[in-house]
């Protein structure tokens, strides 16, 4: 028994140190040897496991990048909604920039709040009052209107020293004296009080001649009448006629010009610059273009015969950018003379002009205020032209939007 | 030890292989549990020394292959661990679960002290640092596995020899 253990004994050592030398010799082997001898193995026994341990690996490292990769997913999705945020602010602002380049002086930028409205919220609570972020040591004063790039937005309240309330167009106490372009039709726009329904948020021009009919896609503007808002600020387009109570003249629902949804920077107009004037800002060629064109799409999918219509547009276009030309021409040779007449937008070249607005000076700096006007009696001092009118041969189909010529030849077809 | 018992611990052994080479790099801790120091333990007990060496060197020297810088080492610290956990049998199965976790602790802090100074790839202080805390973390993250993974295995392995 004791022998058959010590035999034991010595097997168990002779393996143990069978084992340590054997170890050491794997320890100790020379590298290209150690190499193979693990290569060997690695095909054979532990071939097996270094398959799994290699998939175990995969495993891990595509679960860990998984989470990498949602994190990445996730800040893309985050820079692009970014993106998209930035890319509509800069082209808010820049469409704000090209206004304040047409309005040059006498204005106040500010930020209306609450900022960037979701449609939807402005669709189902319509924005009546906001804050804009200029007051009265910015000198912004009550009455002031507050507009946009798309026309007006709604009129300064009260004022505070650094910041302002305003009501919007969709206020039930907000009105303005609106006219066409061409001042075929004179109304008072006010908000469209509708409970719900896709109309709200809309406008009503109330007040509208029977003998004025207005169509579709028509724009709307300030007509300068009360004091208030100047001429020539967009408030909106014609969408339809609707009946009211009011059988004694037409009413007009409207499109609003400056959307409330995603409202920011703003403009509040300071009294000398309403005084001066804007009727060239919203009626400039590039503003009037773009308008022409919008109108002419609206004409378009009201009733598809106008390419003569759109041909007398575009003329009257030209037209205009070309006495745009020269008037800035002349205003460079001389700043101190009066400003040579821009022709109003709605008005074809050679056709009969209004009387020069006087816009100001030179950018930045203000202009010389024009004459005081009694304001009540804003359109009689109106020295209208007496340059006849030219005999050019008119087009025989009327533009959609009453513009122009065109508009005026379809205008005289009218009963 | 009879057939079937010799089965049903090859069975166990063959488990924590696998539990090496697939839930550990899944895993992926700092201080791993070491499955493979668990089942040379576990069939070290069953063996004499001499034999349980041989097991040690072999599982050491296929762990190796798959980690050839350092071919060798694996080989050296099981066959050692695996020859003393086999003389030392009786304290190790003694059913209490805090000596098996102290039997483990201590052929994991073992094994890696030997790899580590056989290696040769770590030297002073991170080898201290090494061997006083991450290993020492190893070996108890192993401990527990160890009684953990007993306790399941118990209705497979049986009763403890000893």
């Amino acid at each position: 028994m004791a022998r058959a253990t010590r035999t034991g004994s010595v097997v168990d050592n002779s393996l143990l140190v069978f084992c340590l030398i054997a170890s050491v010799i794997a320890l100790f082997l020379p590298a290209k040897s150690r190499d193979k001898s693990a290569a060997t193995l690695r095909r054979t026994i532990s071939a097996p496991l270094a398959l799994l341990q290699r998939r175990a690996e995969l495993s891990r490292a595509a679960f860990l990048s998984y989470d990498d990769r949602m994190q990445r997913m996730g800040d893309l999705a985050s820079l692009r909604s970014d993106n998209t945020g930035l890319q509509s602010e800069n082209a808010r602002l820049r469409e704000l920039l090209g206004l304040g380049r047409r309005l040059q002086w006498g204005f106040v930028a500010g930020e209306a709040s609450p900022a960037q409205l979701d449609v939807d919220v402005v669709q189902h609570q319509i924005l009546q009052t906001f804050n804009v972020t200029v007051g009265a040591r910015a000198g912004v004063q009550p009455f002031a209107p507050v507009v946009s790039e798309g026309g007006l937005v709604g009129m300064i309240e009260t004022v505070d020293a650094a910041s302002s309330i305003a009501i919007s167009y969709s206020h039930p106490d907000f009105r303005v004296s609106v006219t066409t372009p061409n001042d075929s039709a004179f109304g008072i726009v006010q908000a469209h009080l509708v409970s719900s329904g896709a109309e709200r948020g809309l406008l009503e021009m109330r007040g509208v001649p029977f003998r004025s009919p207005l169509k579709a896609g028509q724009l709307i503007v300030s007509s300068g009448l009360g004091g208030t808002y100047p001429r020539g600020i967009r408030v909106g387009t014609v969408i339809r006629e609707i009946v009211t109570a009011e059988k004694w003249a037409r009413t007009y629902l409207l499109q609003p010009s400056a959307p409330l949804a995603n409202i920011g920077p703003v403009f509040v107009l300071l009294k000398k610059r309403a005084d001066a004037g804007v009727e060239t800002v919203w009626m400039s060629p590039q503003a009037a273009d773009s308008a022409a064109r919008g109108v002419a799409a609206a004409g378009d999918s009201l009733a598809r015969r106008d390419s003569l219509a759109r041909e007398a547009a575009l003329q009257e276009s030209a037209a205009r950018r070309a006495a745009l030309d020269s008037a800035r021409d002349s205003t460079a040779t001389d700043s101190v003379r009066p400003r040579p007449s821009v022709p109003s937008p709605t008005a074809p070249a050679g056709a009969p002009v209004r009387v020069p607005v006087v816009t100001g000076g030179s950018a930045g700096a203000p202009a010389p205020r024009p004459a005081p006007q009694p304001r009540d009696t804003a359109r009689a001092p109106v020295a209208r032209p007496t340059v006849p009118r030219p005999t050019v041969p008119r087009p025989t189909v009327p533009v959609p939007n009453g513009t122009g010529d065109a508009g005026r030849a379809g205008r005289a077809a009218l009963p | 030890m009879s057939l079937g018992t010799a089965l049903r611990v090859a069975a166990a052994f063959a488990l924590l292989v696998l539990l090496h080479y697939t839930l550990r790099p899944l895993l992926g801790w700092r201080a791993p549990i070491d499955f493979l120091v668990i089942a040379v333990l576990l069939v070290a007990v069953r063996m004499r020394p001499g034999l349980a060496a041989l097991v040690g060197l072999v599982v050491g020297l296929a762990a190796d292959a798959i980690t050839p810088a350092a071919f060798g080492s694996g080989a050296l610290g099981l066959c050692v661990v695996a020859y003393l956990a086999s003389w030392l049998k009786a304290v190790f199965f003694a059913d209490n679960s805090a000596l098996s976790a102290l039997f483990f602790f201590v052929g994991k802090w073992t094994f890696d002290a030997l790899y580590l100074v056989s290696e040769h790839r770590v030297r002073g202080p991170e080898l201290v640092m090494q061997l006083l805390l991450w290993s020492p973390l190893a070996a108890t993250v192993t401990a527990l596995s160890g009684v953990l993974l007993l306790l399941l295995l118990r209705p497979l392995l049986g009763r403890t020899p000893g």
